[in-house]
């Protein structure tokens, strides 16, 4: 069970994800107001492109931050190529270069911690597909801040490295298919 | 180790007791995750500790070292590096030759901007004076030091400027570690301040490149540093920043922007003037 009061919500994914949030963003209510932080890992040297493709379906404006940028309500927010991002206490992002995390950059542990440690139990986790483990200990700093966790239900994962590595660390409020995932959004009261 | 922000309170006004060590005003988040790997780093395992160490200067240069952030790597958003190249020093204003970069940390933006100088047959003309508060860090940057470990995506990079020399040409390697050749870092000067509060005289730098290093500051070391900054360019000089990166509002007027993607300024001739081109 969830209190329903989230601040935030952390979504995490890597190889295959991009058209699993796709299909969330275009699925989603488009009152939907609390703010989406995406952190996608992507190619380094490829700044461009993501935005604008899920900005095609999404019913949600979706943005890359620049550094210190206040999270704003009923939008997206994706961590820009090569560098990774982190929410400070204000609610505004950090944008950093400090070195590769689990061989990534965006990292999504960093990203998914840094919420967990500034929203608590008001923040939900999502992790998707993904080739990597990286987003698994993330994911489970949000469940021990008593924040709101699911994992992408391996099955339906195109790669499921990401969603059973996070299993193996710990056990989520939800293991669940994409399209549960939108259904459970949009039952969050606007 | 897991720093709270009390802690995270009690080392940096440890810190602040000593020159050029003032982190008070860096972003939490930063502080957080740094301090805890620089602590693993050094070996520091509880706070309290902390005091006792600093008293050594070896421990303290280690420790600002550690603290400082790499800009990855040489040549990081090549388009950029392309606009420098076609655009902006065929523009850069005469009466300076000094080439400022304030918080340089592992010498990948001036080595960069020094083949490119190379490259388009400046070198003599300009002077690339850098500063790091890290004495590791100076001497690293003025041996020509780069990280092995980015030479593929230097390379990669440097490949993306469709630039004709070969790269490995302007290293050498020896016992594992690749060096810029002296040729071409025969202009580099680091110095061992912190730019903040030795920053250089105003009026005298023709160019300055300040990429991805406000992203650790909080507000108000954002707005501090990047007046220091506009002081010191000259009328027509460059500022180069981070491509995340954003100019204090009530500097924004001080400058036109020559590429908003690439995050590009140029001050403007006359200072406030709203007419400008």
């Amino acid at each position: 069970m969830h209190d329903a009061d989230f601040k935030i919500v952390v979504i995490g994914g890597s190889a295959g994800s991009f058209s699993v949030v796709s299909n969330i963003l275009a699925a989603i209510n488009p009152d939907f107001k609390i703010p989406i932080v995406l952190s996608l890992h992507r190619l380094k040297h490829v700044r461009s492109g993501l935005v604008e493709g899920l900005s095609l379906k999404s019913l949600i404006k979706v943005v890359e931050p620049n550094d210190k940028d206040k999270l704003m309500p009923n939008t997206v927010y994706l961590a820009p190529a090569n560098y990774h991002l982190f929410i400070e206490l204000d609610g505004t992002v950090a944008l950093s270069t400090e070195e590769a995390f689990n061989h990534s950059r965006p990292s999504i542990d960093y990203t998914l911690s840094s919420a967990a440690y500034v929203y608590r139990e008001k923040t939900l986790g999502i992790l998707l597909t993904g080739a990597n483990k990286d987003g698994a200990q993330g994911i489970k700093d949000i469940a021990d801040k008593n924040g709101y966790t699911i994992v992408q239900d391996p099955l339906t994962a195109d790669i499921d490295t990401m969603p059973k590595a996070a299993l193996r660390l710990f056990t989520p409020n939800e293991v669940i298919s994409p399209k549960q995932i939108v259904q459970f959004l949009n039952s969050l009261p606007i | 180790m897991d720093l709270g922000i009390n802690d995270i309170k009690e080392i940096t006004s440890a810190m602040s007791e000593y020159p050029d060590m003032d982190y008070s005003n860096y972003s939490m988040s930063f502080l957080k995750r740094r301090l805890s790997y620089a602590f693993a780093l050094l070996n520091l395992r509880r706070v309290n500790q902390l005091p006792e160490r600093l008293k050594d200067p070896n421990f303290r240069d280690k420790l600002i070292s550690n603290l400082s952030v790499d800009a990855t790597e040489m040549f990081r958003d090549p388009a950029v590096w392309r606009l420098i190249r076609d655009k902006v020093l065929s523009d850069m204003p005469k009466e300076s030759e000094k080439i400022w970069f304030p918080a340089e940390a592992n010498g990948a933006e001036v080595f960069s901007l020094s083949i490119i100088l190379h490259e388009s047959g400046l070198t003599d003309n300009y002077k690339l004076i850098c500063q790091s508060p890290s004495i590791i860090r100076c001497n690293s940057i003025n041996d020509g030091a780069i990280s092995a470990g980015n030479n593929e995506i230097n390379q990669t990079n440097y490949k993306r400027l469709e630039n004709q020399n070969a790269y490995n040409s302007y290293f050498e390697t020896a016992d594992g570690q690749i060096n810029l050749l002296p040729y071409y870092r025969r202009n580099i000067e680091c110095l061992n301040e912190c730019f903040l509060s030795k920053p250089l005289a105003e009026n005298s730098a023709a160019l300055i490149m300040f990429r991805n290093i406000s992203l650790y500051y909080n507000h108000k070391l954002t707005k501090t540093a990047f007046r220091l900054l506009t002081k010191a360019l000259v009328k027509g000089g460059y500022l180069v920043i981070g491509i995340k990166e954003r100019l204090p509002e009530d500097l924004i007027d001080e400058f036109e922007v020559i590429d908003a993607n690439e995050n590009i300024y140029r001050k403007t001739a006359t200072i406030n003037s709203r007419n400008h081109a």
